[in-house]
């Protein structure tokens, strides 16, 4: 057999789509291409090769994603200007050393980015809002703690995962092989009430009634009007 | 031969074709409700394949397929045919489940039977085909796309 690099089982493999789908709602496929694109994030280990072959994103990128993701929307920071401090950032989220990564305030308004007995400046450019540093270190720590349990607690349902681990770490139930995709399939367009929770749950007793409407919700599946 | 139905198919599956497959000597286990291992991780999977001899893999794939390949081919590797149920747009409850895996049945069986090394199967509501690992490997690579 010739060799191919294949993705290993429990290394994870995320379409863009699929990528977008777990940080909705406000990842899109044009920032995720820009930031592939322009060199932010490291590389994906299927790269787009034409019609038919999907760029594969890799669980780390996920997770990549996932801290970019929350410095651009919810601390406000440009990335433009901190660009190489942030990809040591990354770097530094993400190996397997015991040390954490936090932030403290610097002088001059800058936030020192450490990690181990290295340590950073990260400027905050002109006109930055002011850095959350507590904030900053508490994302670190959630996205070091996925890293390393090598799955995502996916926000805003706490019954749904992405485990690279599970099903290539397609999005599931928490403690199943159960993904959401499944489920929503159970279910018409016209939308969803508690009698189709009641006939999952009847095909899939070891999901709780509230999982299924996690799943139901987290794809989008609008619940029928009583 | 011995299959494993995967937790996202739902356990009337396994029971529905043990009646099936009685007539020719076949096994049905479900990973969850016949082996207690609900929620195992995908590199546990070709261990219990070959702690109980399993055969064959059922699992069910409803989008992304080709995400997916990857983790399927890996599986092959470990020397596991795997069986991918597409139930395509209809709601695939555990009554649609049954229906499609049961009425591939037969054709499921042929293709096996002359499998020379573990492959891929598709099933979906025309019918089931099969994929050699080769073959898999290079719609991967982005060759020739297969039906």
């Amino acid at each position: 057999m010739p060799e191919r690099a294949l993705i290993s089982l429990g290394e994870g493999a995320y379409t863009i789509r699929e990528a977008c789908r777990i940080l909705q709602p406000t990842m899109t496929r044009a920032k995720v291409h820009y930031w592939l694109n322009t060199g932010l994030l490291s590389e994906p280990p299927v790269a787009h090769r034409g019609k038919g072959v999907p760029t594969l994103l890799s669980f780390r990128q996920l997770l990549e994603l996932r801290t970019v993701q929350y410095m651009r929307d919810e601390l406000h920071i440009s990335l433009p200007r901190v660009r190489q401090a942030f990809e040591w950032v990354l770097g530094s989220v993400f190996v397997d050393s015991p040390s954490d990564v936090s932030f403290e305030r610097g002088q001059g308004g800058t936030v020192i980015a450490r990690h181990g007995d290295q340590a950073i400046e990260i400027p905050t450019g002109q006109g930055a809002l002011i850095v959350d540093v507590v904030a900053l270190t508490r994302v670190a720590g959630t996205v070091r703690a996925a890293w390393l349990r090598h799955s995502y607690d996916i926000p805003r349902w706490t019954h749904l995962v992405a485990n690279a681990r599970v099903l290539a770490g397609t999005p599931t139930i928490r403690g199943t092989r159960i993904d959401t995709g499944v489920v929503a399939a159970m279910v018409d367009g016209e939308g969803w009430d508690d009698e189709d929770v009641a006939d999952i749950v009847r095909s899939y007793p070891q999901l709780s009634a509230e999982a299924v409407r996690d799943a139901l919700e987290f794809e989008g599946r609008p619940r029928r009007a009583a | 031969m011995k299959y494993l139905v995967d937790e996202q198919m739902s356990g009337v599956v396994s029971q529905g074709m043990r009646a099936v497959g009685a007539r020719y000597e076949e096994e049905w286990l479900h990973i969850r409700d016949d082996l207690n291992r609900g929620g195992a991780q995908d590199p546990e999977i070709p261990p219990i394949c070959r702690d109980q001899s399993i055969d064959v893999l059922i699992t069910m794939n409803v989008r992304d397929f080709g995400a997916r390949k990857h983790y399927y081919a890996s599986l092959i590797e470990h020397g596991v045919h795997v069986v991918v149920v597409r139930p395509s747009k209809l709601q695939p409850d555990a009554g649609q489940q049954l229906s499609l895996v049961a009425g591939a049945h037969s054709g499921i069986r042929k293709l096996l039977s002359v499998a020379t090394e573990p492959s891929l199967v598709r099933v979906t509501h025309s019918g089931a085909t099969m994929t050699s690992l080769q073959e898999l490997l290079d719609e991967i690579d982005g060759g020739r796309m297969l039906p």
